[in-house]
């Protein structure tokens, strides 16, 4: 389903009718009606899938809250336990919690690697043993990507005594399924949203205004913007033979510029969706090309996605046990300085790893992933290295100029990251990149060359207006300031001035219509 | 209590300016009005037909290009009184017409319904083709809804699109369709939209003359021949048949609801002579079978193609036979005229308000026909008469030679028109530009085979002009006020300059090479002429 | 206090761990430091800081940190 629709809009409306008019107790049963129906709409068959998914939480919820009040018993009636035996207890009771959490992710993660690697795997089944099976391309069920790993923090959150069970199957299914959320993300904790889903909301002025104009600004990025940007970049990845050197640069912008904008807008209307409703949707972007390393661009770049793998995969790495002993083999080998290190860094390799696989089944998304992670780990181990640069030259650092070369550089790193990405396959990535570093036809810039890169001037300028509008809007937050408070703030003329001239041009400047070909969001198919 | 109400209040009205505000960028990038030469048809002056007063109108017509190029509705009103609108659009479908006919007779009572039989022959095929039908649910106003979503369903349902309401809706809300117009919009649709163009009651002038080629002349001349081999011969025999036949139902229920309101369906066939190399050809084989549908359906029939109406294929056609420019369309409008007063007596009510718009609007026509008019000249020495008639600059260089048909009268009007002391016969005189106004030269050259003059004129254009005499395509331009308007060609180039209306009105090459000395344009300059014109007129108007 | 903050500062050297409250939810430690505190108070304090006990509340101040170091070591 595509969320620029007249048919999303016309569904929330409707949704949010019945939701406000509705007696309160129920309220938290209409979402649940609206994201099944949603999820049936889209998904078909496949919520088979999803209903999979919430009972083996639901189940292994119960499980291990059973057992945990088991050990709590265990305690009150073992009455004055010494230390040793009260550890033992907390030792088998961690063990068994984390036992039933293991086997409910696994299950999941398993339904998830078949779904999205079952082609991969056969394609390298035929390579290894010269075999010849049929791919079986599969449809992933609508928002795995997405609820698996919702799934599993919520069974690990358990685990950790970080929520509460959910012993209501159908609030929990509501949780999972959330219709904004389910399309796109973000992916938010149990204690997040939950209790923002059960509790019924009242119809609120402000709050349902704000989440309006929130969605109408999403509508701008994705309509406006995106759907235009797209063009260019998919000309210059896509006919990658017919360019060189600068025009890949360009087309990595576009490429940069249309998937955050893609994105981003599209976590606008869900989250303006969900404002509406009256929950509060975690943040999943904050501006991420104001960054100025890597570290922070993964911090502010799908916020949700970054805490999620931290939480789970990369803390509970580092400072496991074993990764303590390997710390210590290392600082012998290595030194101690590096070898501190080396447990941190390889978790955050395989962070890195999963996170590239998470978005794709292929040997680019891996690279991808590594080629993140590298930064990440050269940026920190160089960093002694830069700060001599600095005080030898006596670069000034407190000031726009520095602050706006981190920001370039960044961009640029991140740019090529996005090339690996978009590029057709790993070879015709590296193509690209070399094509960048020998062919030099600046020229192509002034010749009239990007004229013919899949918009006109005309299209062009109305790009370049929107992205300034867009850069604007994201200085002023950067620096603080609260957009649509602000907008209240001034008199009515303004306002609405404001908000009707930026409906007329979504509806003019957009970019859809039946002759057109409407892209789906980027971030969708996973 | 009291700001519950005030912010529903206040959003209830910001909701309402916000759709009346889409409703008008609706009206602004919808296509507007057409130019022939984008061959669009004006959706608006179909529009227009909904906002005539109700039940002025006295007969309505049908048809596809070749009728709305052949037929102004005011010319009639000139000559007798009687009020008509065409309603023909590029390539319409008898459907289409059905539906275009059910909602104008919503508010008007015509009692002649005429439909041109060139639209009688799409096949089953070609009347599922969507983009026409849109076109006219556009050209349906907001007040005939019904008739809008009607249409649409059906166009859907021909499509088997019928379930695709994405589609369906979006043809309706016309803002979804084309809201990618802000791209041609600009000045065009937008003036267009503000200005009265009522006046043409759906008549499409053209000026340009482009004559039937002599081969081409014999050939339709055969086709219409019923004696002539051609009409046995003719393969499309059953093809046709089949066209006329899958058109006939619609035509019947045109039939059922002219006798409902009141009103009488005719056919009629406007003059055109055209091959078959053009869809819209006429031939012996057409003409029968319509004679024999208009009989089975008790229906008149008045073929043109078959009638001497004193139109001149060499000089009333702007496109080599197709359709016929405002000289044709005089003749053609006059004598359609006289056939629905003598066989049906078409008349028209006295109505003080009905008359004063139409005398009105009769009055803008004229004079904007009268400044188009000069395009229209195509002889020689007639074009410099006219010039000098008028307040104008003319400019003129010669491109390439003047060749051998440069005659004695073409000198001496040349002469009288500018005021030059050259005799252009004169090999010293084979190169040449000049500038004049009102029968006086502001500046002039000569040269054996080059020469050029820069002018900076009192109403302040400043103006190139060369002359070259070589075998290129440069040898020669007019270049004004950094633009070139030159038409392309060898012989001798006028460009007129209006000092009235402050725009050029005509650029054209008389090719002097060429016993035939035939007239070539160069059209580019047309759109801004036409703006002007309107503007112009409008302006004079204004006080009357 | 002083042997924790002497810690610290040899992770972070730059960060001023007296006067700020909110060392976590303003992200002025990121995960690195935090992964690489915890190292280094696991070993040197002879605790277990698990994953469980990495919350914001916990390290957001040295006194937070203080008091889940003493807990840690009391069990």
């Amino acid at each position: 389903m595509n969320i620029v629709s007249l048919f999303y809009l016309a569904f929330v409306v409707a949704v949010a009718l019945v939701y406000f008019i509705a007696p309160r107790r129920i309220r938290w049963g209409i979402l649940l009606g609206a994201s099944l129906v949603i999820y049936l709409y889209c998904g078909r068959r496949m919520i088979v899938w999803l209903l999979l998914t919430s009972l083996s939480i639901y189940v292994g919820g119960l499980l291990i809250d059973r057992r945990q009040k088991r050990y709590l018993g265990q305690l009150e009636a073992g009455g004055e336990l010494d230390k040793n035996s009260k550890r033992a207890l907390k030792k088998k009771n961690e063990r068994d919690k984390r036992c039933y959490a293991a086997l409910v992710a696994a299950v999941n993660i398993a339904i998830w690697v078949t779904f999205k690697f079952a082609d991969v795997f056969i394609e390298t089944l035929n390579r290894c043993f010269s075999a010849d099976l049929s791919f079986v391309h599969m449809a992933l069920p609508l928002g795995i990507s997405f609820y698996t790993l919702q799934a599993i923090s919520y069974v690990i959150d358990l685990t950790r005594g970080k929520c509460e069970v959910q012993t209501n199957y159908f609030k929990l299914l509501l949780w999972l399924c959330f219709f904004p959320q389910i399309l796109q993300g973000p992916i938010c904790r149990y204690r997040e949203t939950a209790h923002q889903l059960y509790e019924p909301h009242d119809f609120d002025y402000r709050r349902v205004k704000f989440g309006m104009q929130r969605m109408l600004w999403g509508f701008f990025k994705k309509l406006v913007i995106a759907d235009r940007v797209v063009s260019v970049s998919d000309k210059v990845f896509g006919y990658s033979a017919k360019y060189q050197g600068v025009i890949f640069i360009i087309g990595a912008l576009a490429y940069t510029i249309q998937i955050y904008a893609d994105f981003s807008g599209g976590m606008d209307i869900i989250s303006g969706t969900a404002e509406i409703l009256g929950i509060t949707m975690p943040l999943n972007f904050e501006r991420p090309y104001f960054s100025r390393s890597i570290a922070e661009y993964w911090r502010r770049w799908h916020i949700t996605l970054g805490t999620w793998f931290r939480d789970y995969v990369f803390y509970p790495l580092s400072i496991s046990r074993a990764s303590q002993v390997l710390s210590k083999h290392c600082r012998k080998l290595f030194g101690p300085g590096i070898g501190k290190m080396i447990p941190t860094y390889l978790a955050m390799v395989l962070v890195w790893l999963l996170n590239g696989i998470w978005h794709g089944a292929g040997a680019q998304f891996v690279v991808f992933g590594m080629y993140q992670g590298i930064l990440i780990v050269l940026g920190m181990q160089l960093e002694p290295v830069f700060q001599w640069i600095i005080d030898r030259f006596r670069i000034r650092t407190d000031c726009f100029s520095w602050r706006l070369w981190q920001r370039v550089r960044t961009l640029a790193l991140i740019m090529g990251g996005r090339i690996i990405f978009k590029a057709k396959g790993l070879s015709e990535a590296g193509r690209i990149f070399r094509s960048i570093f020998t062919t030099h036809n600046w020229w192509a810039l002034t010749d009239g060359t990007i004229f013919k890169l899949g918009l006109d001037a005309w299209e062009l300028f109305v790009l370049f207006v929107a992205v300034l509008v867009l850069l604007t809007v994201s200085i002023l937050q950067e620096k603080g300031v609260h957009i649509r408070e602000t907008i209240e703030r001034q008199n009515l003329l303004f306002r609405w001035g404001l908000v009707i001239g930026a409906v007329v041009a979504v509806v003019l400047f957009g970019v859809y219509g039946i002759n057109l070909d409407l892209t789906g969001f980027v971030y969708a198919g996973f | 209590m009291s700001i519950k109400i005030k912010r529903a209040a206040g959003a209830i009205v910001f909701f309402m300016l916000l759709f009346a505000t889409l409703a008008w960028v609706q009206e602004v990038v919808t296509p507007d009005f057409d130019w022939p030469e984008h061959n669009r048809r004006s959706l608006k002056s179909i529009r227009s037909a909904f906002n005539e007063p109700k039940g002025s109108i006295d007969a309505v017509f049908f048809g596809t290009s070749q009728t709305f190029c052949s037929i102004s509705p005011m010319t009639m009103y000139d000559i007798a009184g009687v009020r008509a609108y065409n309603l023909a659009s590029t390539n319409q479908r008898i459907p289409v017409a059905y539906h275009l006919l059910s909602a104008i007779l919503h508010d008007q009572s015509p009692k002649l319904v005429v439909v041109d039989a060139s639209g009688f022959f799409y096949t089953e095929k070609e009347m599922q083709s969507a983009a026409k039908y849109e076109e006219m649910v556009n050209s349906l106003p907001w007040s005939r809804i019904r008739e809008k979503w009607t249409l649409m369903t059906e166009i859907a349902k021909l499509q088997d699109r019928e379930n695709d309401w994405k589609y369906i809706l979006s043809s309706v809300i016309s803002l979804l369709r084309y809201h990618t117009n802000y791209r041609l919009t600009q000045r065009d649709n937008v003036e267009m939209y503000l200005k009265d163009l009522y006046q043409r009651k759906g008549y499409v002038a053209t000026f340009d003359t482009v004559p039937v080629e002599k081969e081409n002349y014999k050939i339709v001349k055969a086709m219409l021949d019923p004696n002539d081999d051609y009409a046995s011969d003719d393969d499309r025999k059953e093809k046709l048949t089949d066209s006329i036949a899958a058109n006939e139902p619609y035509l019947l229920n045109m039939q059922q609801l002219c006798r409902e309101h009141g009103a009488q369906l005719v056919f009629m066939k406007v003059p055109v002579c055209t091959t078959t190399e053009h869809r819209g050809y006429w031939s012996f084989n057409k003409h029968e079978m319509t004679e024999a549908l208009a009989e089975k359906m008790g229906v008149k029939f008045f073929d043109m193609c078959y009638e001497d109406i004193g139109l001149d294929w060499f000089r009333d056609s702007s496109d080599s036979g197709e359709h016929v420019n405002y000289r044709g369309t005089k003749k053609i409008t006059a004598r359609v005229l006289k056939w629905l007063q003598e066989e049906f007596g078409l008349s028209s009510e006295h109505n003080e308000t009905w008359d004063r718009q139409w005398s009105y609007q009769s009055q803008v026509f004229a004079e904007e026909m009268e400044y188009l008019n000069l395009e229209l000249e195509y002889d020689l020495v007639k074009y410099l008469e006219r010039v000098r008639e008028g307040d104008y600059v003319l400019f003129t260089i010669v491109s390439n030679g003047l060749g051998k048909y440069w005659s004695d009268e073409a000198q001496q009007a040349f002469e009288e028109t500018t005021g030059t002391k050259f005799d252009l016969r004169e090999k010293k005189n084979a190169a040449y530009v000049s500038v004049s106004s009102q029968g006086r030269i502001i500046e002039e050259r000569n040269g054996k085979n080059a020469c050029s003059i820069k002018v900076d004129l009192e109403n302040g254009l400043n103006c190139k002009l060369s002359s070259k005499k070589t075998k290129s395509r440069s040898a020669g331009s007019i270049v004004i006020d950094g633009k070139r308007y030159d038409s392309p060609g060898q012989g001798v180039h006028f460009v007129v300059y209006d000092n009235k209306l402050g725009c050029i009105v005509d650029s054209v090459c008389f090719n002097t090479a060429s016993k035939a000395v035939t007239a070539q344009q160069n059209t580019e300059y047309k759109e801004d002429m036409r703006l002007k014109i309107i503007e112009y007129v409008h302006g004079q108007m204004k006080g009357i | 206090m002083d042997e924790l903050l002497s810690i610290l500062k040899g992770i972070c050297p730059k960060v001023d761990f007296v006067n700020e409250k909110k060392l976590i939810d303003d992200g002025i430690l990121d995960s690195f430091d935090i992964i690489s505190i915890v190292n280094e108070l696991n070993e040197h304090y002879d605790i277990e800081i698990d994953v469980d006990d990495l919350e914001p509340d916990n390290f957001n101040t040295v006194e937070a940190m203080l008091e889940l170091i003493e807990k840690l070591r009391n069990e």
